[in-house]
């Protein structure tokens, strides 16, 4: 049993090493007209074996989760915002195009490249977060963004790769920016 | 051991059936995962955990099972062997055809996944894309050359103009999209087919590089499920306008390569899915044969334990029984099988064996109580009694037998009736006496035997009665009595009749025959002559010197013949000895030596009388030393136990020549004396006062000299010792 403990906890501490691969960049937040922006560049790195996949044409969905919180707030309490946004890349080979669909609206765009396609999907310009009468003054706020490759969302034959499997497990982890209304 | 080996084996085999039950349910949870369930999928990772967790479990156990059966094996122990034997077979049986079956089921997912993707289906799908892309790159080079053209006819340089140039072009080729930029992007004229769109579609960075870089671009692109072409060209007269249009491809094309393009995504995809496919149902399988090959181990492990558990009971019950414990009782299996049969019976037949020993021991206690009862019976009867088998050999003998023949006959029981005879001189007397009547087998005999011992002549009254013996022929119990006792008692009694009418018919004549006698010698001794008078006087003389010795002899039979008339009370024997001899003491010619140890001892005894015996004893002991050198007379007293109660023993040695051994047997009898001057009625006189004591006296050789040994019983009334004090 100890054996197969240690071997679990490899297993994680190597699913933690491959967390690098997305990073959160040059991030703002501004306010304008009573609201407040987001301004972030998302920097999607692929490892081979999801790179592999998506060549195949394999969907990925990107995820990203945005909460704005008090810093230090009671558990019953609600933050104003929590909100996930998730974008779908694909690749079609007959057209040798890199389609990203934004699931939220349905937008598509369709990239040549798959750097094009990626910077594209990382580009987080002017995103609207929360109004400031959401906020209140004076109080501690923080963002909290975190992006990953959705595991859930391959397709079935794949998970349990991508779950024990290296190069998989692909995400900023959560990351917090502080917000001072 | 046997009843908790059942009840644990079925609590251990309903905890592993659980485990194997959770283990089948998440290894359905798996399957289900990997085949169609989204849901479950994301808990494959934790069900698989659970699986290898629960699967360790189960090598754990077999491990443990194993070596707990080779060590048994190698310790011999009770079923062991056919326990290993038996695991054996189940895993030889049970792993074999799921060793076929998963060889198989592996050979044909491996295959079967693999003949969905064929080779001719992959190039026909390549062939397809290729044949599609083909067709378009036609069509693609076609609007190239004619967006190309479409530049150079444009001569205009004012942006109006150009606007309206534009919207004529895309107009004439019917483009949905077309704009003029200058080298950074910055549009100079657009025009588009929904006029509502006012800005052209941005064109990504990629193709605004291979344009900077002097080439054309020309690619598909779709958008809302349309199939479009994009072609950017530079203008090749150096203008710094770049031309980007958007042509639609013809609406059968764009539903085929539509069509095309999805069946060859999924394909694609579903190849690319292969492996993972392949190593997900293939982990799947092994997992199910993992749990297959352990089940079917551990389910021989405990189906061997529980099909031998009641041999082993029984083996382990049989080794009971034969080490004499008859009350073990085996836990009968649930199952009616001949294994139960088999295990009632074993119960059946130790029963009825504990019952027969429990019958036996009650006998044989019986018989021991009997047999206590009897030993008791003898060894409180005064007579003595031995037995002796057909064989005339010793079987029986009490306390009061080796008392009477004065030997040990305990280590003589199983003897022959001669060998009796080599033990003392005692016993040879006897068995010479009962020789005779033990060969007598039907009537009973009755004799006298008399010995001759160390202890002086001993009569016994014997009886000998043959007896049936139950495995033979008859045996032979012998009674006997010490009758010197009774004997000697009615010859005392005999004695002292005759001395009292001796003395009785003796003494009344003899004062008038001295009154007589004194009377002549009175009237005639002065009248007679002198010659005459000499004779008379010395025949008086005579007469009366006579009758006073016959007055002292007959007071003597007056003595012995007294009737015991005794005034008793606690004494101080060794003072009362050592006042008697202190009288001795001025006898020059004799030395006394006195060793006197039981100085707080007392008994009840008559002062005057028992001062007798110790004169007379004293007395003779000197009497005996006459004429002898270096004389000397030792007397000791001691304490001495005898039958559990304490004696006081008086001791009279000399160094004399000691009694002859003729004389010791009829020393204490009246007129025997080896003094000339004795009546032969002191010893007796001494002999009767120590009996009347309730003691006992005996004369015997002891090295050098003779000894006189009384023997009279202490007094140990604690009440009357304090009434005393």
């Amino acid at each position: 049993m100890k054996r197969l403990g240690l071997i679990l906890l490899l297993w994680a501490w190597s699913g933690l090493l491959w967390a690098a691969p997305f990073v959160v960049k040059d991030l703002s937040i501004e306010s304008e007209e009573s609201a407040y922006y987001l301004n972030a560049r998302i920097d999607y790195r692929l490892t081979p074996e999801v790179e592999e996949a998506l060549s195949n044409g394999v969907p990925l969905i990107l995820k990203v989760q945005l909460e704005v919180g008090k810093v230090w707030r009671d558990f019953w309490e609600g933050n104003p915002l929590s909100r996930t946004l998730r974008f779908q890349i694909r690749y079609h080979a007959l057209t040798e195009l890199y389609r990203v669909v934004n699931m939220q609206t349905g937008e598509e765009q369709n990239f040549v490249t798959q750097d094009a396609a990626l910077y594209a999907l990382g580009d987080m310009g002017r995103l609207p977060l929360v109004s400031q009468a959401d906020l209140v003054p004076g109080e501690a706020y923080q963002l909290r963004l975190r992006a990953d490759l959705e595991i859930e969302s391959l397709p079935l034959p794949l998970q349990p790769l991508a779950y024990l499997g290296r190069g998989w497990r692909l995400t900023t982890g959560w990351t917090q920016w502080p917000l001072q209304p | 051991m046997a009843p908790s080996t059942l009840s644990r084996l079925r609590l251990g085999g309903l905890s592993v059936a659980l485990l194997l039950i959770l283990l089948l349910v998440t290894l359905h949870l798996m399957s289900s995962a990997v085949q169609n369930s989204a849901e479950l999928s994301r808990y494959f990772v934790p069900l698989l955990v659970i699986n290898l967790a629960g699967m360790v479990v189960l090598i754990g156990l077999i491990t443990y099972n194993s070596i707990r059966l080779i060590r048994q094996y190698l310790r011999h122990s009770a079923g062991s062997r056919l326990t290993l034997r038996m695991v054996a077979i189940f895993i030889v049986i049970s792993l074999t055809p799921v060793g076929v079956v998963y060889f198989y089921s592996f050979s044909f997912l491996q295959g079967g996944i693999d003949s969905w993707f064929d080779v001719r289906i992959d190039q026909a799908m390549e062939d397809a894309r290729e044949l599609a892309q083909a067709s378009l790159d036609l069509n693609q080079r076609l609007w190239l050359k004619y967006t190309e053209q479409q530049l150079l006819s444009i001569t205009d340089s004012s942006e109006s103009a150009l606007s309206l140039t534009i919207a004529e072009l895309r107009q004439q080729s019917g483009a949905l999209e077309l704009s003029l930029t200058d080298l950074n992007g910055q549009i100079i004229a657009y025009s588009n087919a929904v006029a509502s769109e006012l800005a052209p579609s941005k064109p990504d960075d990629f193709i605004m590089q291979q344009l900077r870089e002097g080439s054309s671009y020309v690619g598909l692109a779709r958008e809302k499920d349309e199939l479009m072409i994009r072609v950017a060209v530079e203008d090749p007269l150096g203008r710094p306008f770049i031309m980007q249009g958007l042509y639609p491809a013809s609406d059968r094309v764009s539903a085929l390569s539509e069509k095309l393009e999805l069946a060859y995504n999924r394909y694609k995809e579903l190849s690319f899915l292969r492996q993972s496919l392949k190593r997900n149902f293939s982990l799947t399988l092994f997992m199910v044969l993992m749990f297959a090959v352990l089940s079917a181990i551990w389910a021989a492990f405990f189906s061997a334990r529980r099909m031998v558990a009641p041999i082993t009971n029984i083996a382990a019950g049989t080794r009971a029984v034969a080490d004499g414990d008859y009350d073990r009782q085996l836990p009968v299996p649930r199952a009616k099988d001949e294994l139960a049969f088999l295990v009632t019976s074993f119960n059946a037949m130790t029963r009825r064996i504990g019952q027969a020993r429990d019958q036996a021991d009650r006998s044989q206690r019986e018989v021991e109580g009997q047999r206590a009862y009897l030993e008791t019976v003898l060894g409180r009867l005064s007579s003595g009694v031995l037995t002796f088998d057909a064989e005339h050999r010793l079987r029986t003998t009490n306390p009061a037998a080796e008392k009477i023949l004065g030997s040990n006959l305990q280590r003589l029981i199983g003897s022959p009736v001669q060998s009796l005879a080599l033990a003392s001189p005692v016993l040879r007397q006897f068995a010479e006496g009962l020789q005779a009547p033990l060969r007598q087998t039907q009537e009973e005999w009755r004799g006298e035997v008399t010995l001759f011992g160390g202890e002086g002549r001993k009569v016994l009254i014997c009886r000998a009665t043959p007896f049936a013996q139950p495995d033979g022929p008859n045996g032979h119990i012998v009674l006997f009595d010490d009758v010197t006792a009774l004997i000697r008692a009615q010859r005392d009694a005999a004695w002292g009749e005759v001395a009292r009418r001796l003395a009785h018919e003796i003494k009344n004549p003899l004062t008038p025959i001295q009154l007589s006698a004194e009377r002549l010698r009175h009237k005639y001794l002065k009248k007679m002559p002198e010659k005459d008078a000499e004779v008379l006087d010395r025949a008086t003389h005579t007469i009366v010197q006579q009758v006073e010795a016959m007055k002292t002899m007959v007071n003597d039979f007056s003595e012995y013949a007294r009737p015991p008339q005794m005034e008793v009370k606690p004494l101080h024997l060794d003072k009362l000895i050592e006042e008697v001899v202190d009288l001795y003491r001025g006898n020059k010619a004799v030395r006394f030596k006195v060793e006197l140890t039981a100085e707080q001892s007392r008994v009840e005894a008559d002062t005057l009388r028992i001062r007798q015996v110790v004169h007379n004893l004293v007395k003779n002991a000197v009497e005996a030393m006459e004429g002898q050198k270096q004389a000397q007379v030792e007397v000791s007293s001691k304490v001495v136990s005898r039958d559990e109660h304490p004696y006081y023993e008086m001791r009279v040695r000399d160094n004399g020549p000691g009694f002859n051994e003729s004389m010791i047997q009829h020393l204490f009898e009246p007129y025997v004396t080896s003094k000339p001057k004795g009546t032969g009625l002191g010893l007796a006189i001494v002999k009767k006062i120590v009996e009347e004591h309730g003691g006992i006296i005996w004369a015997e050789n002891c090295g050098t000299g003779a000894c006189m040994v009384m023997q009279l019983p202490m007094l140990v009334d604690l009440a009357l010792e304090e009434r005393e004090a």
